[in-house]
This record gives structure tokens, C-alpha cells and sequence, in this order.
């Protein structure tokens, strides 16, 4: 009762059966025929284009009865028993299941014997690629010099996992894959043999899922038979393939291209309906996109693709109505989420889920009109604003001067407990603190809160007691050690590396203090602290007794003495306290963003692009 | 008791093929079953080949000896491959003891049938081994590959085989079948719905266990999307057993799905956004298609580290949150520059 399958019936039994590999079969006939053939063969290339078939040709050409040729008879006993199978001198092993180093071993044993009917020993070890390492070293010297009445013949689909050492020993043939026309035309032999009729685009059907496989394009043509009908219609290929029409496809990428994403949703949700296999369909679908990067791409040039002319119509037109770049990301996602999608048990929500991603990208516009429209914006320019440097002038300017205003507290409290706090106050370089700066002896102040940064300069002063002999320490350093001395005038500068400390340690007292100034008269162990007499609430917070107690503690340890605190109300007027200047400092930076935000090139930018600055970074 | 070919349901296309290549004596030496699991795959395995060895002629009579061996799973022609016990992988051993017994002449029956599955299962060596044997086995013997994730085969074992391919079944069909087995009607008809054509889908889901996973869902993708993500990765730490946290990310595709399409504004198909009533509304306003598309890809992601890489599942399920949220940190930065 058995049916043996088309793949098999067909196999070619001759050089010239073999379909679209004549760079192989030319070769090896003429070889044969010039009695130049090599004693080991690789045969290499994807499933189903003909290795195995035609290693059994060539072990037929080799012992067919009528010398080597390149026309093997096919009636010989020789012929014969290849054909089914059952030759002695042609030993056929699945390389994947005896693929042990014992298994060579055998095999190896039995080289030197001489054939028993035919003139060759032939080996065809097909899978070879699942021969192991040790297995096929244990092949390399039988393999280099094998008896004359020895051939070897390899079949592999994965020639990069088989070793150079035994690539170097044989000859080696690369097989192609098979156009489709070419396995549309042995179909078409195949069908008139069996007197079936089939459409043209039902064959197209079939030559395009065969992918370049002759033996994947027998096995649907035995599906498609196995209907026994004398008529096959390409509807019948499509709905027993589950092959999507390629009108949903056009649909599909239309409404990627266009953006809607429900509508996308909706013809997943009816392919699935009507029972199709969805990764089949999402591979369609990326075919199908290829095929609008590639109209793209190549503009009108397009005939290639192997496409009815009116379907090449509508992928032109398609390709013109979103850019390239747009195309190509369409692509790229579509292909990366495929793997996925033919991998997952839940193949439709992932296809649903990537073309609904896809379609609610915006549009990509390529970065050459971004620099095109730039350009021209350029040109603009001086008609706008006329004399471009003028007025580019002052901008620059205050580019520039903020930034130093935001840098100059940092580097000149280098050091100082100052540079670790945030607040930045402009304060005149160094000036005053270096004419404060006395010999002096103890240690330097040292608190808690004090930041590591003092450190450095901390071992020579402790050493030897000298500030000035450091060359490192900061001014800050000097001006603290300095006011060891009693009742020496307070400057500015230790005022504020003293609210630094303050801040660090008391911080809600440190912003009270922050309102006020020092009088003139403060020196370090009197302490006058002045407030605007319109700011009598902070004042009265301060004279509060607990927070004058702590205040004078603080003040104390910071100088090492005691300390007296008094409070003064006066008319500070322009003598600016600290957190004035921190609103001073903020307002400064408010006005460069600002200033940055309406300069005419980056007004320029934003109309340009159709973007809008959401944030203005000042560096330093 | 496996059913006869006239009683495999919903395959009407996969069936009527084999039915015609049973009748013009046209099988095919092998065949390759896929599609979605549970669905029928092996039962229509075994079908046909009750119909090709029943003695009493065409589709398996179901009273003769030879069906009711294989019935019974005691035919001497017909062995089903599949992983050892204990393992997720078919080994080379298994496939060349097959290979040595499909090489055999059938000892009482008609032919030799040869079932593996999941074929998937096999690993490489394994699936290579196969392959002469799958191309050419002795005339007569059949080989039959069974797998619902056939695109991760060999593209060398997929060439030799012909493919039949099975559909999802109808809702209406997995919830007859779940009566059938006793199921009382409300719950076989929630869980009919949660199969998504698939009775094992179906089964996997029992509905004592249901609430709590779109508890526990629904936890993990509002704590994804608030401030601090305590709530999410509380119930991450939960998931510590593989199948619970497969099931509930499963769910939570599911769930996904129907929000995606809520949100795209199409109506509902399964009965999950039903018994899931207001929270699934408030979910709906609380993202966009995209959001929701991408979500659908970091909880893929963890499903599939958890299945196929075997990662621990509660590293995985927090991966995701943390994938979510920095999407939807994309998401705001997006909206607050286009006003």
C-alpha cells in the first residue's frame, strides 16, 4: 500500500537531472571524464538542492559498469544496487547518529580492504557536520592519504562546523540554492508525468514557499496531490498552504504607514479569525515589507522582485507616500519581533502588539532635510536680523558671563568648607584673606560637619603649628586659625565660611542668619549681628534666647573662645546680605536662560524642527 | 481513550487532507503536525494511525483489535516518543532506540508509526540524528512529528517532513470539551475563554486560581506604573515557583491583550475584561496603545526568560517592572515635550 513520496520518486538519477547546480555537476562530469577525481568531496548547502542526490550519482558514475563516467546506465547491477540501497562498495552513514570516534574507528578498519564487485570503496557520510572533534581527527590521516580504491563524499547543511584540517584534505562544493523559476519548470515536468493541470500563479505559490529548496517544493506538490485533483487552482495552494492574499499585506502596510494602529489590530484580529497561522503571516508580512524597503530603495527599478506588474505598481506607490528611513524602521521592528513571534505560544498578541508600537511612531524625518532645512534657515538669517554680529554680540557675551559668575564662588573657596555647600556667593578673590593671615598657633577648627576637603592641609598645620608655612592652606584656613586671636576684627570672609559651617550643622539657623549682615564693629569675640529694620520677624526670632545660646556656642567653638552675640536693627540698605545675593545670583540665571531661549538661531531651531527648549543647561 | 479521526474537533482542513490521503494511498512517509497546543495534534496522531492499521478498513472502526490496542496504548507498531521522565529534552539515546525500532518491520499491524512529541523537544544532536532516517524510513513506516512551536525545529527535519497545520479550536468547542470532562457550565465557560482555543490553555487556568492571578497582575502593572513601584515588586517577590509565575504572566499577557484593544477602541473577546469589571476600565485610561504594546514586549521578555532560559522567575517578573516603568518615564518625557 506504501506511496513513495515525489521527493524521493524524483530523485534525479543523472548529472543533468540535477536542477540549478551546474557549477557542480559540470565539474564533477568533467572531472570524470578527464579521470581527475579527487579522493574526498564535500557537498555543502541548505536543505534540500541535491547533496545527498548527488553523491549518489557520483558513486554510480565511479562504479557504474561501464567505466567511470559521467553518464551513469541506471540498469547495471552496479547502478542497480545503489539506486535501492543495498550496494556493498558504497557504505551510506548517518554521520549524525555514528558520530563517536569509535564509530571512524570502524569505519577505518574497513578502509583497507579492496571493493568487492565495483572499483571503489565509497563512503558518503552524510550530516558530517555532527561528527565530533576527536571523530573527525581520527579521520585526518585515513582522510590525507586513503587507499586509490577509496573516495570519501561528505553532505552537510553546516559546513562552518566541520574543521579546517579536514576542509584543506577534500575538495569542496558549495550547492545553491534553487531559483524559483527553475523549480517551477521540474514541477511542471513533474505535473505533466502525472497528467495534472495546474494555474501558473498556483505554481508561483509553491515555488516561492519552497524558499530554494527542491525537496520542501516536492513535499507541498505531494500535499497539494494528495487531494487528487486533475486541476489545482492557486486559491487551493493558498487556503491548503494557509498562504495570507496579498491584498491584506497592502492593507497591512498601508495602515502602518498611515498610523493607525486600530486598524492594524483589526486585520490581525480577522487573519486570526479566518484561522491562519499567524507566524506564517508575519513572515509573509516581512517579506512583504522587504519589498517596499527594496521599491524604495531602488525607485522605479524594481522588476526583480518576481512580482505581477500591478502588484510592483502598488509597492511603488506605497514606498513614495512615507520616507525611507521610515520604511526601514517599520522593517527593523517587524523583523526583530518576528523570531519572537514565530517562537511564542502567543504568537497573535505580540504581532499585535509590535504593529500597534510601529504604527504609533511619528514620522522619521531623515537627519539630511533636518541639515537642508538648517541651511536654508541660515540664508534667512541676516535678512532678519541685519548685521548678524551685533547683535550676535551681546549674546555671546552673556553666554559667557554667567557662566564665570557661577564658577568664580567655587574657585575661589577651593578648599573652605564653602565649596562643599550649594549656595554660591560671589565674593571677591582672595584679597583680604591673605593680608589676615598671621602666624598662628593650635590647630586648625575642627568640627564634625567639617567636609573632608580641609584635610590635606590639616597634618603639616597640626605638625608644626604654622599655617603660613603651608603653602596649601586656603584662605579660608588662615582666616579661622587666625581668629584664634582675641578680639581681632571679623572679616568677610570668615563670616562666611562660618555660616558654610552653620549650615552644614543648623541648617534652619543658618537661613535666619542668612537675612543678616555683621557690623563693622564685630570682631571675633563680639559678634554684632545686623538685620533691616523691615525685617524685624527674623530679628526676633534670632534674640530668642535658646537660639542665642546656640548661636554663641557655635560662634565659640568655631573660633575657639567665647563668644558674644548681640543683635542690631539698622538700615542695611544696599549692603547685600547673602541671600540677597543668592536671589541676585538666581535672578542672573533666569535672565541667560531667557536671553538663550530667544536668541534668533535657537528661535530658528525650534520653528525649524517644530520642537520647543524644554530645558536650558548652563555648563560650566 | 483517544478519539478516531471522525472525532478530532475544529481541524476540519488538517483531517479532510489526511482522510484524502488515506483514501488515494498518497501518506507521506512523514509528517509534521503544528500549530497551537492543545489542540488536538496528538490525538489526531494517534487517529491516524488507528486508521492505518484497523483491520477492518478506512478510518479506524474503534472494535477491532488493532484499534483497541492502540486505543488502550498497547500496540507493538506504535511507539510515542517523547522527553524521559524528570527531563525537557528528547536525547539522541531515545531518537536512535526510534530509529532502530521504525527500521523494523511491523510486527502484528499494517505499518509502524513513529510519534515524537513535542519534536521541539529534541535537542540538536538529537533532531540530527533523526534525519536519515527521517528522509528515508523503511516503505511502509511513518513517522509522525508533533509540535506546537515548530518554527524552532531544524529547517533540515521541517524540509523532510509534510506540514499539516492545526487551528486553534472554537471557544464553543473547548467549552463542550471541558463539559464533557465534567466541568460545571459557568466555570468551563470562563475558562473557554481564557484558553484561547487551546483546552490545555484552558486547563491551566482553574478558576479557584484565576482571581488571585489577576489580583496579582493587576497589582503588578498599577505598581509599575506609580511612583515608587513597592506594590509591584512586593508582588514579584511572590512568584517565586516557575509555573505560578508563568501562569500569571500568561494571564498578564492576556490581560494585556485585551487592554490593547480596549484602548484601540475594539470590543472585547474574551470574558476576562468582564470579570475583571471597573479595575480593568481604570487600567484602560491609564495608558496609551503604545504603552500598552510595549508592556506586551518586557512581559513577553520575562516569560520567556523564565520558559526557555530558566531564569528565577522573581528576577525576571522584576526585570519587567523596571522595563515598564522606564518606558512609561519615556512615555512622560514624550507628552511633556509635545505640549
Amino acid at each position: 500500500m506504501s506511496y513513495l513520496v515525489l521527493a524521493r520518486k524524483c530523485r534525479p538519477t543523472r548529472f543533468s537531472e540535477v536542477v540549478g547546480q551546474s557549477h557542480v555537476t559540470q565539474t564533477l562530469a568533467n572531472a570524470i571524464r578527464m579521470d581527475r577525481v579527487a579522493h574526498g568531496f564535500l557537498f555543502s548547502g541548505v536543505r534540500g538542492v541535491g547533496k545527498t542526490s548527488l553523491a549518489r550519482i557520483l558513486a554510480k558514475s565511479l562504479n557504474c559498469t561501464d567505466g567511470p563516467t559521467d553518464n551513469p546506465c541506471g540498469v547495471c547491477e552496479s547502478c542497480k544496487t545503489i539506486a535501492d540501497g543495498t550496494a556493498v562498495d558504497v557504505i551510506e552513514i548517518d554521520g549524525a547518529s555514528n558520530n563517536s570516534v569509535e564509530d571512524i574507528r570502524e569505519l577505518r578498519e574497513t578502509v583497507p580492504y579492496r571493493p568487492i564487485i565495483g572499483r571503489f570503496k565509497i563512503y558518503v557520510i552524510d550530516e558530517v557536520h555532527m561528527l565530533s572533534v576527536s571523530a573527525f581527527n581520527a579521520l585526518l590521516k585515513t582522510l590525507e592519504e586513503p587507499p586509490p580504491h577509496v573516495k570519501f563524499i561528505f553532505a552537510t547543511t553546516e559546513p562552518h562546523k566541520i574543521p579546517n584540517t579536514i576542509l584543506s584534505r577534500i575538495q569542496r562544493y558549495d550547492f545553491r540554492r534553487i531559483s524559483a523559476s527553475a523549480i517551477i519548470g521540474r514541477i511542471k515536468e513533474i505535473l505533466e508525468e502525472e497528467g495534472i493541470h495546474a494555474e501558473d500563479a498556483a505554481l508561483a505559490i509553491v515555488g516561492r514557499e519552497a524558499d530554494g529548496s527542491m525537496r520542501d517544493a516536492l513535499s507541498i506538490l505531494d500535499q497539494v496531490l494528495a487531494a487528487g485533483e486533475k486541476h489545482i487552482t492557486a486559491e487551493y495552494v493558498a487556503q491548503l498552504l494557509g498562504v495570507v492574499g496579498r491584498q491584506t499585506y497592502f492593507e497591512l502596510s498601508r495602515s502602518l504607514i498611515e498610523h493607525t494602529p486600530a486598524r492594524c489590530l483589526e486585520i490581525v484580529q480577522e487573519i486570526d479569525r479566518q484561522g491562519f497561522d499567524i507566524p506564517t503571516f508575519s513572515k509573509g508580512l516581512l517579506e512583504h515589507l522587504r519589498n517596499l524597503v527594496v521599491a524604495a530603495v531602488c525607485g522605479d527599478d524594481i522588476d526583480f522582485l518576481e512580482l505581477p506588474k500591478e502588484e510592483l505598481a502598488k509597492l511603488r506607490q506605497q514606498a513614495k507616500a512615507t520616507t525611507n528611513d521610515s520604511l526601514h524602521r517599520i522593517f527593523k521592528h517587524v523583523s526583530q519581533a518576528h523570531e519572537e513571534i514565530a517562537r511564542s505560544s502567543f504568537p497573535k498578541i505580540l504581532l499585535e502588539a509590535t504593529l500597534a508600537r510601529v504604527a504609533d511612531l511619528g514620522d522619521l524625518v531623515p537627519a539630511q532635510e533636518i541639515v537642508q532645512r538648517l541651511e536654508s534657515l541660515a540664508r534667512q538669517l541676516p535678512a532678519t536680523a541685519p548685521g548678524g554680529s551685533p547683535s550676535q554680540g551681546p549674546e555671546k557675551k552673556n553666554f559667557n558671563n554667567p557662566v564665570a559668575e557661577v564658577n568664580r564662588p567655587s574657585a575661589g573657596e577651593r578648599g573652605t568648607a564653602a565649596a562643599s555647600t550649594d549656595f554660591a556667593a560671589p565674593s571677591a578673590p582672595s584679597a583680604h584673606s591673605r593680608v589676615s593671615a598671621p602666624p598662628s598657633y593650635g590647630g586648625p577648627p575642627s568640627f564634625d560637619g567639617m567636609p573632608k576637603s580641609t584635610a590635606p592641609s590639616a597634618p603639616p598645620l597640626t605638625g608644626w603649628g604654622m599655617s603660613n608655612a603651608n603653602p596649601h592652606s586656603g584662605p579660608g584656613e588662615a582666616s579661622a586659625s587666625e581668629a584664634t586671636a582675641p578680639g581681632a576684627p571679623l572679616c568677610k570672609r570668615e563670616w562666611e565660611s562660618m555660616l558654610a559651617q552653620l549650615a552644614l550643622k543648623l541648617p534652619a539657623k543658618s537661613s535666619l542668619l542668612e537675612r543678616a549682615n555683621f557690623s563693622d564693629k564685630s570682631t571675633t569675640s563680639r559678634i554684632i549681628i545686623q538685620f533691616d529694620k523691615t525685617d524685624a520677624f527674623t530679628a526676633g526670632q534670632v534674640q530668642d534666647r535658646g537660639m542665642m545660646a546656640d548661636l554663641e556656642r557655635f560662634f565659640g567653638e568655631f573660633f575657639k573662645q567665647p563668644v558674644a552675640l548681640q543683635v542690631e536693627m539698622c538700615d542695611l540698605g544696599n549692603q547685600s546680605t547673602l541671600a540677597q545675593q543668592r536671589l541676585k545670583n538666581q535672578e542672573a540665571l533666569r535672565k541667560m536662560e531667557d536671553a538663550a531661549k530667544n536668541h534668533p538661531v535657537i528661535r530658528g531651531f525650534e520653528s525649524a524642527l517644530g520642537g520647543k527648549i524644554s530645558k536650558v543647561r548652563l555648563n560650566k | 481513550m483517544s478519539p478516531r479521526l471522525a472525532q478530532i474537533k475544529d481541524q476540519d482542513a488538517a483531517v479532510s487532507m489526511l482522510r484524502r490521503a488515506l483514501q488515494h494511498d498518497k501518506l507521506h512517509h512523514a509528517y509534521l503536525f503544528e500549530g497551537p497546543k492543545g489542540v488536538g495534534k496528538l490525538s489526531c496522531a494517534r487517529a491516524l494511525a488507528m486508521a492505518i492499521n484497523c483491520s477492518a478498513g478506512d478510518e479506524g472502526c474503534g472494535e477491532c483489535i488493532h484499534c483497541r490496542k492502540l486505543q488502550k496504548g498497547n500496540h507493538p507498531d506504535f511507539l510515542e516518543l517523547g522527553p524521559p521522565e524528570g527531563k525537557r529534552n528528547i536525547l539522541i539515546d531515545g531518537v536512535r532506540q526510534a530509529e532502530d525500532w521504525i527500521r523494523m518491520r511491523p510486527h502484528e499491524g499494517a505499518a509502524r508509526i513513529l510519534v515524537i512529541s513535542p519534536a521541539d523537544a529534541m535537542t540538536e544532536s538529537a533532531a540530527n540524528a533523526l534525519l536519515k532516517t527521517l528522509e528515508e524510513p523503511r516503505k511502509g513506516n511513518y513517522i509522525i512529528l508533533v509540535s506546537a512551536a515548530s518554527s524552532s525545529l531544524l529547517p533540515t527535519v521541517r524540509s523532510r517532513c509534510q506540514s499539516v497545520r492545526f487551528r486553534a479550536l472554537s471557544r464553543d468547542t473547548v467549552r463542550q470539551l471541558l463539559c464533557a470532562m465534567g466541568m460545571d457550565a459557568n466555570e468551563a465557560e470562563l475558562l473557554a475563554s481564557f484558553g484561547r482555543g487551546s483546552m490545555e490553555m484552558a486547563l491551566q487556568h482553574r478558576s479557584e486560581e484565576v482571581a488571585g492571578r489577576i489580583q496579582l497582575g493587576v497589582e503588578i502593572l498599577e505598581g509599575a506604573s506609580s511612583r515608587l513601584p513597592v506594590k509591584a515588586l512586593d508582588a514579584a517577590a511572590r512568584l517565586r515557583d516557575r509555573g505560578e509565575a508563568i501562569a500569571v504572566l500568561e494571564l498578564l499577557l492576556m490581560m494585556m491583550e485585551e487592554l490593547l484593544h480596549a484602548r484601540a477602541g475594539m470590543a472585547a473577546q474574551s470574558g476576562l475584561a468582564h470579570k475583571m469589571g471597573d479595575i480593568f476600565l481604570r487600567l484602560q485610561q491609564g495608558g496609551t496603545v503604545s504603552s500598552a504594546a510595549s508592556h506586551v514586549a518586557a512581559i513577553n521578555r520575562a516569560l520567556t526568560s523564565i520558559q526557555r532560559n530558566n531564569m528565577n522567575p522573581q528576577l525576571a517578573v522584576e526585570g519587567m517592572i523596571m522595563s515598564m516603568r522606564s518606558r512609561q518615564k519615556a512615555d512622560f518625557w514624550s507628552r511633556i515635550g509635545a505640549k
